[in-house]
């Protein structure tokens, strides 16, 4: 039974009852939650998510019921239910998902986009090490710059492709240092 | 009372289009947090299920799949929503805040088998302490 929250006593017992949480815990969890990026199964079981709800978004826009899409698309309602409950059983093919788009008012739309930098580097009027935020690093180039010109002069000359790149770069110029995202 | 939000962690706003999601924070405690970090050890999987849930959220004006999000069906509880991570107990009691912007508050854990309008009404009466006290 959770209390009811109506008064400030209510408030003040209810923030009592919230466990204090460690900056190692949050380190921890950031770093969890970052790496279902990396995870193939995540990701696609997100981007299942992502197209059934742009169908049932299509459906309600449009009045569509189950029924009446499976009729338009040529399907039985059992096969569409298994999509619609993003079911692992079912192959979410590219030409099943043109189809199911079309069928409910909408167009299928496929973009690869680059992956996050693995480094940057940055030329700087002085050699210098710097540390760079773990969060700067993986938010996107633009973040690191703007972390770096509060504190440096500094000229952003490119996105390295891998660290060992990056390596390579920073030895051949002492003013060139490899920040690993 | 001190009223703030903190970001997600691991969770980058670039990636947040339509929505930005936030967990609610009084007097500096915030349980959305302490749920996450527990969810982490105790149910690892269901946090991989939250955190799909959330990024979903994010990117929709409104996710029209009941098997992610739920809406209160308690009319006292006025716009409160629940996260639900399918299959599982976790789940995460929120709002949408589109007054001064549009973010997505998320204001209390709630597991299965609990008293799931209790939970609703916990939800609205900390959404009702936020905007009494947002900055």
């Amino acid at each position: 039974m959770i209390p009811e929250i109506n008064t400030t006593e209510d408030i003040l017992a209810y923030l009592d009852s919230i466990p204090t949480v460690s900056t190692e815990d949050l380190h921890e969890l950031e770093k969890t939650i970052r790496s279902f990026d990396d995870n193939p199964a995540f990701q696609a079981d997100y981007y299942k998510g992502l197209f059934v709800n742009s169908v049932l978004d299509g459906m309600a826009k449009h009045s569509l019921s189950q029924s009446e899409v499976s009729r338009r698309w040529g399907k039985t309602r059992q096969y569409l239910h298994r999509i619609l409950d993003e079911s692992a059983k079912v192959n979410f093919t590219i030409e099943t998902m043109v189809e199911l788009a079309m069928v409910v008012g909408k167009r299928f739309k496929l973009e690869l986009t680059d992956a996050l930098p693995t480094a940057v580097f940055v030329k700087m009027s002085t050699p210098r090490r710097l540390a760079v935020p773990l969060a700067s690093a993986h938010s996107s180039v633009s973040s690191i710059v703007g972390y770096l010109s509060n504190d440096d002069q500094c000229l952003i000359q490119g996105v390295l492709p891998t660290p060992e790149v990056a390596a390579s770069c920073s030895a051949a110029d002492s003013n060139v240092l490899a920040l690993a995202a | 009372m001190r009223v703030e939000l903190h970001e997600i962690p691991g969770l980058d706003d670039a990636c947040q289009t339509v929505w930005k999601v936030r967990s609610l924070a009084i007097e500096g405690k915030d349980s959305v947090q302490a749920a996450l970090v527990e969810w982490q050890k105790r149910y690892p999987n269901e946090l991989k299920a939250i955190v799909k849930v959330m990024k979903l959220a994010t990117q929709q004006q409104r996710v029209q799949n009941p098997k992610h999000v739920k809406k209160s069906s308690n009319p006292k509880h006025v716009d409160a929503y629940e996260m639900i991570a399918r299959t599982g107990v976790c789940r995460l009691m929120f709002f949408y805040d589109e007054q001064n912007a549009s973010i997505i508050i998320c204001t209390n854990p709630f597991e299965k088998g609990g008293d799931q309008d209790a939970a609703f009404a916990r939800c609205a009466a900390l959404r009702d302490l936020y905007f009494q006290h947002k900055p």
